[in-house]
């Protein structure tokens, strides 16, 4: 998960209640080939928990890449970043993911102020070069 | 006793209106006597008993006896009269429960017509009863029995078929959306119709032309633009105004005959309130009809695009660990490999047939509104969605000069692939090559992309176009065959027709038109 040398470790905070799309997240990141610790929280509480550090995760490090699911339980994508997008810094690059790929789903998507709202990805390959994409950009910030 | 005294008040209207209408029609009657043309009064009384029930009839019975009463002078003859009366409103006001319920309003054209059959059967009854009434009290002749019967008959069979309906769409009116529009529409119909039923009867008799049929198209707007409470008031309106002249002794029906002049005016009015009639219940049934399709076409919309949101996700984790298993093939025994190939064609198909059903259910109402729609750029845009395929394939796509047409630009644009695809899958060894055309025909632009593919047989032709219809079951044609729906429902909805010529072992054809 973390190795020795120059390239940073890149923080990821994933927001899924569906435990078949951490599987692959996870599995997914592992053939990535970089360094990443990856953080899961299943509903919207807890991710705004960790990223304004404070309740269970209040000992939690600064995300550099959050992965949003969109329809969560107990406080759904939307309202989680627009309580957290005021508070987090520029540092933190935030993707919304939805597994739909209906016209509105992604029209809503992209109303929210995410920097990138994506398609969960099918299939395993598919999956690490979108996570190598993404770390790309959280890097970049 | 408030029970008592409610009913008192309702039989009391009853009452006063039965005599009022009968003093208004009496005073309007053909001399000598009083041959009355129309006895709303019977109209009244059915329409009461179907509103308000059975409480009512003592308020026919009296309004009857009165009326009657102040013809003859005579109690015995009003009251057995009025029970003739009374039991033509009772025995038409049971069928018309039966019939129509306690609405009030015709909903189908055919009870419109047993409607006419029940005031036919009802109006005997009172006319047997009141002519052997007159004749049994010295105030007939017997010979002239036929006669008095027959304008008894009809002047109460014109009563409840003019103002029963008229009555009951009053009490229970229709819901409808009145707009300033439709308002300035209603009025501009008023005033027009009682010119026009002035102009038809307002002449000296003789002098007149039978202009009087020109009232029907009147009653056929009321019917399509307005409410049922609107036509029975035009039919009744134009009723009046023929009635009023007519005894005046002017227009078409005032022969001088009395029994010329009934008839025919008998024969109008009828002719002109039950058309109304049957015309508004018909237009009724089929907005109901339509409505009701259009609800259940919405709902189903929305439950294919219900299901195929939800199936996404499940698909998805079907698909992404059937990948990971996949990679663990090797590690599999024999048979576990067996049942994951299975199962990945499965997967497959599903995700296709998946894919399909979204897109089917997305090209109704998403699409967006009608607009211009360069042909041009939608066949570059497909041709170079589609590159990989032509490249594979060798395709050479040619084109004739496309024009601009009105539509939506994505969907237009999948039909266009849809068809290329087509042709690209079902090429024959021959290289391929495909010509997309289009020429103007009248109001439309006719398209055609033809192929030098494999054909399609004739028995086919119809089929083609039906959903899940695959003529290939091979695998070497990949596709679910719900391309050809959809392009056929892009069509359509935009307006156009789409239909194929093909012959087997030479190539394809498909035509589709677009309003220009």
């Amino acid at each position: 998960m973390s190795r020795p040398g120059g390239e940073p470790i890149l923080e990821i905070l994933l927001v899924e209640d569906n435990p078949a799309d951490v599987r692959i997240a996870q599995e997914a990141l592992k053939l990535a080939g970089f360094p990443y610790r990856l953080h899961v929280v299943v509903d919207g509480e807890q991710a705004l928990d960790f990223m304004l550090r404070q309740g269970a995760h209040a000992a939690a490090p600064h995300p550099g890449l959050v992965l949003l699911d969109l329809k969560l339980p107990r406080l759904g994508g939307l309202a989680v970043l627009g309580a957290v997008r005021a508070r987090l810094s520029r540092r933190t690059t935030v993707v919304v993911l939805t597994g739909s790929s209906l016209r509105e789903d992604l029209t809503r998507a992209g109303e929210l102020a995410a920097d990138l709202f994506v398609t969960k990805p099918v299939g395993l390959d598919a999956y690490v070069e979108a996570m190598k994409r993404l770390r790309r950009l959280a890097l970049s910030d | 006793m408030m029970g008592y005294i409610h009913n008192a008040g309702w039989i009391a209207l009853v009452a006063g209106v039965y005599f009022a209408a009968a003093k208004v029609a009496l005073a309007l009657a053909i001399s000598p006597g009083y041959a009355t043309a129309v006895w709303p009064s019977s109209g009244i009384a059915v329409a009461a008993l179907v509103l308000w029930g059975w409480r009512v009839w003592p308020g026919v019975w009296l309004g009857a006896a009165a009326a009657n009463f102040t013809i003859q002078f005579s109690i015995p003859v009003a009251c057995a009269i009025a029970t003739g009366n009374t039991l033509e409103g009772l025995v038409a006001a049971a069928l018309m429960r039966r019939l129509i319920g306690r609405q009030g309003r015709f909903e189908r054209g055919e009870d419109v017509v047993r409607f006419v059959g029940i005031a036919v059967a009802a109006s005997a009854v009172a006319a047997s009863v009141a002519t052997v009434t007159l004749g049994a009290g010295g105030f007939m002749q017997w010979a002239d029995f036929g006669y008095h019967w027959w304008t008894w008959w009809q002047g109460d069979v014109a009563g409840i078929v003019i103002v029963a309906p008229l009555v009951m769409s009053w009490a229970r009116p229709q819901r409808a959306g009145w707009t300033e529009a439709r308002a300035g529409e209603l009025a501009i119909f008023a005033v027009l119709t009682v010119l026009a039923a002035t102009a038809s009867f307002a002449w000296p008799y003789g002098s007149s032309l039978p202009f009087f049929f020109l009232l029907l198209p009147f009653m056929i707007w009321a019917a399509f633009r307005f409410t049922q409470t609107e036509v029975t008031t035009a039919a009744a309106l134009v009723c009046g105004i023929a009635v009023w002249q007519t005894v005046a002794g002017r227009g078409p029906f005032a022969t001088g005959d009395t029994n010329l002049s009934l008839l025919l005016l008998q024969a109008f009015m009828s002719t002109v309130a039950v058309m109304g009639l049957v015309l508004s219940a018909v237009l009724d049934e089929r907005r109901r009809a339509a409505a009701r399709l259009r609800q259940a076409h919405d709902e189903l919309e929305q439950f294919v695009y219900v299901a195929a949101h939800d199936l996404q996700e499940p698909l998805r984790s079907v698909l992404n660990f059937t990948d990971m298993l996949g990679r663990r093939r090797d590690r599999l025994d024999a048979e576990s490999r067996d049942y994951l190939g299975f199962i990945e064609s499965g997967v497959t198909r599903m995700r296709r047939i998946l894919s399909d059903l979204l897109a089917f259910s997305q090209v109704d109402s998403r699409g967006g509104e009608p607009g211009e729609v360069d042909c041009e750029r939608a066949l570059d845009n497909t041709l170079e969605g589609l590159k990989a395929a032509l490249d594979e394939s060798g395709a050479t796509v040619t084109r004739d000069r496309l024009p601009t047409v009105t539509g939506i630009p994505t969907l237009v644009e999948l039909v266009f692939q849809n068809l290329v695809a087509n042709a690209v899958r079902f090429r024959s060894e021959r290289p391929l090559r495909i010509h997309v055309g289009a020429r103007r025909d009248g109001a439309a632009w006719v398209f055609s992309v033809r192929d030098n593919g494999i054909g399609i047989a004739p028995r086919h032709f119809d089929t083609v176009f039906e959903m899940f219809q695959r003529l290939d079951a091979s695998n070497r044609n990949p596709g679910t065959g719900i391309g050809l729906t959809i392009c056929r429902k892009i069509v359509e909805r935009q307006g156009g027709r789409i239909w194929l010529e093909s012959r087997e072992g030479e190539g394809t054809t498909f035509h589709f038109t677009l309003p220009a």
